[in-house]
């Protein structure tokens, strides 16, 4: 099955764009100044989504904590990982750059909202349900959320795309 | 696509049954094809990889430091690959059949190569003395960091990457 030379030219973009953000993300400077802040932010905003639902916690830091159980938010967990994903396809996908701008700050919005979801609903399995917290933790809820930047990737596409620009996958 | 969404749900519920079910029986046919790799490197020559449920375990006859790595925890991408390929139209069609069928061989390649990686990794930065006195600063960093790229980014860009080049899927285009 032959690639069109812009399938290629994307799948190699995305490829590159892949790693590129994903060393930024990993410079210490970066990591300490930005993920770091980031991923305490995003563990406030689930304690209170937590404490919202009658689930007493406290965060310190990035640490969610209650009386029976515990959750460390820590980098593959902060959804920094699904947000660099779906940012390099839209960024290499061939379209007008604003609208690839804002699909892009558009699905990481998203996906930190899911992000959200995830620790909450992942915090209340270690609580209730501590046996299947790890197959969760690790498969379940990790491949929603690249599953979720690979349809919000699919819908902005079928946006951006002219209805009668040949189809080519 | 909210029908799309369906088949993808379904498709993960699949994946991630066959993953779990099928993983230790997956890990004896992993472990021939990683071992080959792994001992294209000298310091790991001696080196057995033993499969045990859901890890491998590497032990040796020589002085190389045993090891158990998590070998579930590469794979698990085939759980979004099936995803990814259930949520195609007519997803029975032999075109999607086969092109699942190719990226699951893609896939099993990337994993002998991520598995390989965390080997290497492993004996590089986790096993004290000997790591320092077999891996240099710029070797250790090298597998530390292939390691986290597969891991965080690597596994799921192969997956995407893969479907994307073999699906079928009319309303893709680039």
């Amino acid at each position: 099955m032959a690639l069109a030379p812009r399938q290629t030219r994307f799948l190699i973009v995305f490829a590159v764009l892949l790693i590129a953000f994903y060393a930024i993300i990993t410079i210490g400077w970066v990591d300490t100044h930005v993920v770091l802040p980031f991923t305490a932010a995003l563990a406030r905003v689930s304690g209170a989504a937590l404490n919202a639902i009658h689930e007493p916690v406290h965060v310190d830091g990035t640490v969610i904590a209650g009386a029976r159980f515990a959750v460390d938010i820590r980098g593959g967990c902060n959804g920094l990982e699904a947000v660099v994903f779906v940012c390099a396809a839209m960024l290499a996908f061939h379209a007008p750059l604003r609208k690839r701008i804002i699909g892009s700050l558009a699905a990481a919005v998203i996906l930190e909202v899911l992000n959200v979801i995830r620790i909450a609903s992942l915090y209340l399995l270690g609580v209730y349900y501590r046996s299947v917290f790890e197959t969760f933790h690790l498969a379940v809820w990790q491949t929603l959320m690249f599953g979720a930047a690979v349809f919000l990737f699919l819908i902005w596409t079928s946006r951006v795309t002219p209805r009668d620009a040949p189809s080519s996958t | 696509m909210l029908l799309r969404a369906l088949r993808f749900v379904a498709g993960l519920a699949l994946g991630v049954w066959i993953w779990w079910a099928a993983t230790p029986v997956y890990n004896h046919v992993l472990t021939p094809s990683t071992q080959l790799l792994v001992h294209v490197d000298r310091r790991l020559a001696d080196a057995v990889l033993v499969p045990q449920e859901r890890k491998i375990f590497i032990t040796s006859a020589t002085p190389l430091p045993t090891a158990t790595m998590p070998a579930d925890q590469l794979t698990y991408n085939v759980i979004l690959l099936l995803a990814l390929f259930a949520m195609n139209d007519r997803p029975w069609r032999l075109g999607n059949v086969r092109g699942l069928a190719i990226a699951l061989v893609i896939l099993f390649v990337s994993h002998c190569l991520g598995l390989l990686i965390s080997i290497e990794s492993t004996y590089a930065v986790r096993q004290g003395v000997w790591s320092e006195q077999h891996y240099g600063d710029a070797a250790a960093n090298f597998w530390l960091t292939s390691e986290l790229v597969f891991r965080i980014v690597g596994m799921f860009g192969v997956v995407f990457a893969a479907w994307w080049a073999l699906s079928h899927s009319k309303s893709v285009s680039t």
